[in-house]
This record gives C-alpha cells, sequence and structure tokens, in this order.
C-alpha cells in the first residue's frame, strides 16, 4: 500500500469517531504540554540561576563581611578578629599564587545631593583592580586610580544609569556633591546588563545604578574612629584560570581562619561552587519533573490503547474484509499501528503548540522565566511517539492474528 | 484447462470435544469459464470448501491447485497476495468497509498487491462493468442492496481475477434485485469470468452451467448442463 493512501485511509477512520479521537488525544496532549512546560520552567529557572552566578564572576572568590549588630561585631574584636580590613587583603595577595587581580570594597553610607528620582545609588569605595575583577568597561574616562587612593583624591567614577540621571553634572570633569564634601567625576561606566537576584545567595549589585569613589576618601564623611573605619565590606579576587578555584579557596579559608581567630565574621562566596550546586539541583529538579510528566505520557499511551482495542473489536468484520481481499496480517498490524500513531501525534504536535503557549503565559502572568528548548521539544515528541507506538502495539497485534473467516462471519 | 482442481480435499478442525471433520476428501475440476453453483444443506461443508478455494484457509490434507500452482502448503503472506491478485470475493452480506466511498471499496484489492500497477482505469472499468459510475463517491450506507451488491462484486472484477467466488451473493436481496445481480454474473460469465456461486437456493443454481451437490463433507453428485 502507497504510504500516502496508508495515511489517508487511517485518517478517515480516525475521524469516524471525532469526538472519540479528541477524547482519545488529550492523555498524551497533556503529557507532552507537561513535559514541555515542566522542562521549560526548569530550563529557565536553571539559566536565571547561572546568569545570576555569572554576574558574580565565574573565577572569582569573595569574601563577604557578614552583617554584625554592634555587639556582635565587639565581641569579634574581643576574641582577636580585626574583621574584613585591608590588612586582610594584603596577606592574601601576597600568600596567594594564582591571584590575577584582587579588589577591597567599602559600601559608604553617604547620600547624593542630587535628587535622582526612585534610584539611591550604591556608593562604594574600591581599590584599583576591581573593574578588571568585575570586567567593567569604561564608556569616558578611567576608572579609579592607584594614584587616586594613595593621594585620597576627591574622584568618583559613575554607573551608567547614575550618570544619566545626574543630566548635566553627570559628566567627566563635573563635580558633584556627597554627603558634605565634593568630588569630581573621572569616569563613567558602559551599560552592563544585570538582572535581580530572587536569592540573596547569588545576589550581585546593579553596577549601573553604584557610585564609586577610592577607598579611603570616606574618611571624609565621618569622624568615629578610624578602626571601625577600616573595615571592608568585601574582598574579591579573581584567579588565573578557573581550576585554581578549589585550591586558592582552601588556602584562602585557611589564612582568614587563622587572621581571625576562627570567628566566623566573614564568609567565603565561590561563584563556581553555586554553579555546580545550581547544576546538580536543576538536574534532580529537572528528573523529578520529567518523570512526573512521563507517567501523564504513559496514562495517555494506556487512553490511547484503550480505544485502539474498542476500534479492533469493532471493526472486527472491516478486517476480515480486508484480509478476503489480500491484506496479510502485517498490512493489518501496520493499519492499526498507523492509526493509533496518528492519533498520537495529533495529541503531540497539539500538545507541543499548547504547551510553548502554556509556558509564555506563564512567564508573562506568573513572571518564571520560562525557555523552551529545541531539546525538550524533540524529548516530548519522541517519548509520545514511543508511548503511541507501544500502546498501538497489542491492539495492532490482536487484529492482524485475528482469524480471517472468524472475521468475516463477526456481526 | 482447469483453473481449479482439487484432490482429495481434507478439512479438520480441533475442537474441546472432539474433531469435526467438515471436509472428507473432496475431489473438484473447475475449467476456465465455468459459471459453477456450490450447494447443499448447512454443514454439508460447502463453505469450508470455499474458504480452501478462496485461499482464506488452509486444507488439513490433499492438494489444491490454483492454475496449475499447487497452494496447499503455502504460507499466509502467499495466500494473501494469491487473494490480492487472483481470487474475488462477494459476500452474501455485501461486505464493504463502511468509511471509505464506492471507487475506494473497488481499489481496495490493489492496497495489498506488492507490484505497482495503474489501477485507476481498471477500477473505473470495472465499476462502469456493474453500471455504477454514477455512484463513485458515496459511501456504502447512501446504496441500496442491490448497489452494494454490485459494488462488491466491481471490487471482485477490478483484479481481473482468476476467479470470482459468491457466497450466497442473492441472500440478503429481493427477488428483483437477486435475479438482476444473477442476469449480471452470467453477462460476466460469457465474457470468461469464472464464478462459482455458493447458495441453496435453486433458482440461483439454475442460472449456472453446473451444479455441484454436497453431502455430509463430500461430493455426493454433479448436475451439469
Amino acid at each position: 500500500m502507497e504510504f500516502k493512501e496508508a495515511v489517508e485511509q487511517g485518517l478517515r477512520s480516525i475521524l469516524l469517531h471525532r469526538l472519540r479521537t479528541f477524547l482519545s488525544t488529550l492523555g498524551i496532549l497533556f503529557g507532552v504540554v507537561a513535559v514541555i512546560a515542566m522542562l521549560a520552567i526548569g530550563e529557565g529557572a536553571k539559566q536565571e540561576a547561572l546568569e545570576q552566578i555569572e554576574q558574580l564572576g565565574i573565577r572569582n572568590i569573595i569574601i563577604r563581611q557578614n552583617n554584625l549588630s554592634q555587639d556582635q561585631q565587639a565581641k569579634a574584636i574581643q576574641q582577636g578578629s580585626s574583621l574584613l580590613s585591608l590588612d586582610d587583603m594584603l596577606s592574601l595577595e601576597k600568600a596567594l599564587p594564582d591571584l590575577s587581580n584582587i579588589a577591597a570594597l567599602k559600601s559608604i553610607k553617604a547620600s547624593l545631593s542630587a535628587n535622582l528620582q526612585e534610584v539611591t545609588p550604591e556608593i562604594l569605595g574600591v581599590t584599583r583592580g576591581y573593574e578588571e575583577i568585575q570586567g567593567l568597561e569604561m564608556s569616558e574616562g578611567r576608572f579609579i586610580s592607584h594614584l587616586d587612593i594613595s593621594l585620597r583624591r576627591q574622584v568618583c567614577v559613575l554607573g551608567s544609569e547614575i550618570a544619566f540621571l545626574l543630566g548635566k553634572s553627570g559628566h567627566i570633569d563635573q563635580s558633584i556633591r556627597i554627603g558634605n564634601a565634593q568630588f569630581q567625576v573621572v569616569g563613567i561606566l558602559d551599560h552592563k546588563t544585570w538582572r535581580q537576584g530572587k536569592s540573596s545567595a547569588f545576589s550581585s549589585r546593579n553596577l549601573n545604578q553604584t557610585l564609586f569613589l577610592p577607598l579611603g576618601t570616606e574618611a571624609v564623611f565621618s569622624r568615629s574612629d578610624t578602626k571601625k573605619n577600616a573595615t571592608l565590606s568585601e574582598i574579591v579576587m579573581q584567579v588565573v584560570r578557573g581550576e585554581q578555584i578549589p585550591e586558592t579557596v582552601a588556602m584562602t579559608k585557611r589564612i582568614m581562619e587563622k587572621r581571625h581567630r576562627m570567628v566566623e565574621d566573614y564568609q567565603i562566596i565561590v561563584p563556581q561552587e553555586l554553579m555546580d550546586q545550581a547544576k546538580r539541583m536543576q538536574y534532580t529538579f529537572n528528573l523529578v519533573l520529567g518523570s512526573v510528566a512521563a507517567i501523564s505520557l504513559l496514562l495517555g499511551g494506556i487512553g490511547i490503547m484503550n480505544i485502539m482495542l474498542a476500534s479492533v473489536s469493532e471493526r472486527i468484520r472491516e478486517i476480515g474484509i480486508r484480509r478476503a481481499v489480500g491484506a496479510n496480517r502485517w498490512h493489518i498490524a501496520r493499519q492499526f499501528l498507523l492509526e493509533s500513531l496518528l492519533i498520537t501525534l495529533m495529541g503531540a504536535f497539539g500538545g507541543v503548540a499548547l504547551g510553548v503557549m502554556f509556558s509564555f503565559l506563564i512567564s508573562v502572568f506568573a513572571g518564571w522565566q520560562t525557555i523552551v528548548t529545541p531539546w525538550s521539544v524533540s524529548i516530548s515528541l519522541s517519548m509520545a511517539i514511543g508511548v503511541g507506538l507501544c500502546s498501538g502495539f497489542y491492539p495492532a497485534w490482536k487484529a492482524a492474528s485475528l482469524n480471517p473467516i472468524a472475521a468475516l462471519r463477526n456481526e | 484447462m482447469h483453473i481449479i482442481e482439487v484432490q482429495k480435499l481434507c478439512k479438520h478442525y480441533q475442537l474441546e470435544h472432539g474433531t469435526v471433520k467438515a471436509l472428507k476428501g473432496v475431489d473438484l475440476q473447475i475449467a476456465t469459464g465455468e459459471c459453477v453453483a456450490l450447494m447443499g444443506p448447512s454443514g454439508s461443508g460447502k463453505s469450508t470448501l470455499m474458504h480452501l478455494l478462496g485461499c482464506l484457509d488452509r486444507p488439513t490434507s490433499g492438494n489444491y491447485y490454483l492454475n496449475g500452482q499447487n497452494i496447499s502448503d503455502l504460507e499466509d503472506n502467499e495466500l494473501s497476495l494469491i487473494r490480492a491478485m487472483h481470487i474475488g470475493f462477494v459476500f452474501q452480506a455485501f461486505n464493504l468497509v463502511p468509511q471509505l466511498n464506492v471507487f475506494e471499496n473497488v481499489s481496495l484489492p490493489f492496497l495489498y498487491r506488492s507490484e505497482k500497477v495503474d489501477s485507476e482505469s481498471a477500477i473505473l472499468a470495472s465499476i462502469e462493468r456493474v453500471g455504477l459510475t454514477h455512484r463513485l463517491q458515496h459511501r456504502p450506507k447512501e446504496l441500496s442492496g442491490g448497489e452494494m451488491q454490485r459494488v462488491a462484486i466491481a471490487r471482485a472484477l477490478a483484479i481481473n481475477p482468476m476467479l470470482i467466488l459468491a457466497d450466497e451473493p442473492t441472500g440478503n436481496l429481493d427477488f428483483a434485485t437477486g435475479k438482476a445481480i444473477l442476469s449480471l454474473f452470467q453477462e460476466l460469465n460469457k465474457q470468461g469470468v469464472t464464478i462459482l456461486i455458493v447458495t441453496h437456493d435453486s433458482f440461483v443454481g439454475s442460472h449456472c452451467q453446473r451444479i455441484v451437490m454436497m453431502r455430509d463433507g463430500l461430493v455426493s453428485h454433479e448436475k451439469g448442463s
């Protein structure tokens, strides 16, 4: 039989009972929708986590000062820790051989006198090297230099949004007022895409809304004791190659524990480890979701088998006729296999369309990032086709093994 | 030249309570171009014989030569191909596929033939021979009984068969329509088609050249013209 004719006749037969066919495709349809939507949600969540981790920098190691209350700080100092300090940075720089860059960061509580509407810029005192670690590009001027720090020059570098919002004064050589001091703009950063993180573990700064000062110049804002002022918010280190991270992390831990006398007033964040964790988690997540979806596909398959068995017993006479005019067993089996495959394909393609739509709606209404990959479409399609073939197999075999004479006599 | 030659054909069925001997050694010859009626009371084995002659079943023992070829021991696939190529069936209950139209029902045997031929002209020609050219797109349920049987005859004719086997072809038709169908068979027979009609209606038998009477699994006697 020509394939085209076989498909045509198969379609005709299954369209004979439109409602029944439609109902039996639903199982596969929703199975495919489930597979696609779940994989899309999973993939979206993975991408989001990975992007956030990448913003932290995959070759970076971050040492962050823990948020301590005044009491906790005092206790830490009492126990012999000097909190996160420039000295920590200097000893790490000396002891770690694989660093390509190291920079210190201090969050400064001061406010811009200019009104930037709803944007509150984060003001950071930084050392040289931070721009290389973060891969910052200048759109104008330069970044904070070594000389700025040693001479405590009152200069600043603006994130792109800050520069834009400052308007006229957001340009090189303009002077802006921070707290009670004047700072001269020496550089403006290129815009950098930034994605807000849901989890604080991966959170990174929106550099577009950040204002950088040379570390040390923040002394002009306060009159409190210098010891407290010397506390850093963060030390960021970058290694030359990714594989040097584990060893560098181990050494960093040893050095920091020794310097802080085992007081845990800091945490070490390793984006690479976070990324591995995120990938492992995602894998488990996909496996669980995939199994649930696969079960619903299986149920769809059982529905199709049910319908095909009903179809075979309704069409025993037709099978007898076809056998009488020359169909062999394989022709009959093929006809019923093809019909169950066609039902499956209708369900599967409908499911793909609906699944893509559903994923889109999830991203619109629930605000979750969803990504439909060709991989998820092909895996759900091939699973559906596999299920369809398997569930068509027994009814087809049953049809093929009917005795033609008995089939012809069937009323 | 005999299109059908049957020697000592036996068919036994194994049932729960013993063996049923439906055919007990039938000898029969049918020549090319003959129109033969196979008659006998129910249970005489005429249907079993027809199924064997139509390659729907295999004999327990004995030989069946179709056009000189011994086909007693062929496999299902080979028998199916012989049915698709050389044998046309006409049944009492018409046996058309309900979801297919007239043209498609007639084309059914061609779907199962291994070699590709230009089937369309043969199909159209055979529909024309039974006078249903105006009904090509109709489904069986839109046809009368007589028309349905004509479609079945067209389906049997389309493959240019060595033999048409008709099982009570007028059984479900009123007298006038049945008579028309019988004259169609006679006309086809005149054009050279070999026909075997299984019936217990002596009126049908009277339209055939030869009557083979069966009784108790054997050919009891023949009446020839």
